[in-house]
């Protein structure tokens, strides 16, 4: 053994880890296995709503272009029902596919009784899931933080997947903004500043792609009643919406 | 780090969750990364490694072949499955750059010192080899407890062996390096 040994090297950051997280997303295809099942679904869905003007485009992604998929399908992106789950703290939803819309419809939302997406392009989920959108993907996660009497609240996170035209220092603003609950035809308050909840959704912060706002969005109301949870985006109109219930 | 982020981003993983795979990612690529460094003694490798991990974790999630976490943290799952791809790539005759690639390498992607990025992987291989006289049970519950920071009980579970025996192992480490030029390897205030 020599007679000195050096400390350990000290610890460095992955180089460039966006550009690896994408090489990871864009490995391969998903599964094609369910896509006449899902199309069926989705269709049906559609013609129920009465939007014969969109389409599920059913190519799959163009890894040249990077996880995003190729650059221009005007239309939202159909995915997987996946497997679900049923451990604590999950009601076994939330999957989010792949691929972009020129406008604020979602570019994932598999059709299943819990998610669709209506003639609007708004995202709708049962309880919990991720919207993922051009800019934005939305996740409301299942259950609900310590209840809190006279507040209703939930785990939400907002990630940032693609800058807007106008970019501040390379980032984008993620905020309160877009969030609004409504209890029997009711809006309510927001809760922005209690203490209770933790971490609390950042009112307002700066991000960049890839970088999420995760955190409890809390409102006045009960959170043993039904409530209707939006998001949406003024800037883009991205929009989903949840129906969660207020029953255990 | 809360606990309870890696519990709820690995259970929307299992339903090959992007944005929950992506929060893993950030959280643990980093440790990751420079676990795979001290076994492998280069940054390349170790960076190969770190992302040959995730892609098998993203793909074992959309395969739907994720098993429910034991733990509060992923790390003892990330960690094995980090441990089992620097013994792959330590097995095989992996390419080596050259110098004058490598140094291309780190020139063109960071604008770090070269000199500081070689030094680090020559005091690693001095390191090791100054292990080298200990039996491999040992030296991996340095690298995990001592060198990673993790706790005895997430070394227990990412080796798959009994805490006691990560208790045991560490001692009978200590013990054979006190004294000797590598002994400062081995102190963690927290072991």
């Amino acid at each position: 053994m020599p007679d000195q040994i050096p400390p350990l090297p000290r610890q460095r950051a992955l180089p460039e880890p966006d550009r690896m997280l994408e090489t990871i997303l864009a490995d391969e295809p998903r599964p094609r296995r369910w896509l006449p099942m899902v199309a069926a679904t989705t269709l049906a869905v559609a013609l129920a709503a009465g939007a014969t003007a969109w389409w599920y485009d059913s190519r799959e992604p163009d890894p040249s272009a990077g996880y995003l998929g190729s650059p221009s399908p005007a239309t939202p992106t159909a995915s997987p029902a996946r497997p679900t789950t049923s451990s604590a703290g999950t009601n076994g939803t939330g999957s989010t596919g792949t691929g972009r819309s020129s406008t604020g419809a979602p570019t994932s939302a598999a059709a299943s009784p819990s998610r669709w997406v209506d003639a609007n392009g708004t995202a709708h989920f049962v309880d919990a899931g991720t919207a993922t959108f051009t800019h934005f993907s939305v996740t409301v996660e299942p259950g609900a933080p310590t209840p809190v009497a006279g507040q209703w609240s939930r785990r939400v996170r907002v990630c940032v997947r693609e800058l807007g035209p106008a970019p501040v220092d390379g980032r984008t603003r993620i905020s309160w903004d877009p969030w609004t609950l409504e209890q029997d035809g009711v809006r309510a308050q927001k809760v922005v500043d209690d203490s209770r909840q933790r971490p609390s959704y950042p009112l307002e912060k700066w991000f960049a792609p890839q970088e999420c706002a995760t955190g409890v969005i809390t409102f006045t109301g009960e959170a043993t009643q039904d409530a209707t949870l939006t998001y949406r985006n003024a800037d883009y109109g991205e929009t989903a919406v949840w129906q969660i219930s207020g029953k255990k | 780090m809360p606990a309870s982020d890696d519990v709820l981003d690995w259970e929307l993983l299992r339903s090959a969750d992007e944005s929950a795979f992506t929060s893993l990612f950030e959280r643990h690529r980093d440790r990751i990364y420079n676990f795979c460094f001290r076994r492998l003694s280069d940054w390349s490798r170790a960076e190969d490694a770190t992302q040959a991990v995730f892609l098998q974790l993203w793909r074992r999630a959309r395969a739907g072949q994720v098993e429910a976490l034991r733990g509060d943290t992923a790390l003892p799952v990330l960690f094995t499955m980090a441990h089992q791809e620097c013994l792959t790539q330590q097995r095989t005759l992996a390419r080596r750059t050259s110098l004058t690639q490598r140094l291309r390498q780190v020139r063109t992607r960071e604008r770090c010192d070269a000199d500081e990025w070689l030094q680090a992987e020559h005091t690693m291989q001095l390191i090791r080899e100054a292990l080298a006289t200990l039996p491999e049970g040992q030296r991996e519950v340095i690298e995990l407890v001592c060198w990673a920071e993790m706790s005895i009980a997430e070394a227990a579970a990412t080796l798959g062996v009994a805490e006691g025996t990560i208790k045991s192992r560490l001692s009978r480490a200590r013990t054979t390096l006190a004294g000797s030029p590598a002994a400062h390897l081995v102190e963690a205030d927290h072991a």
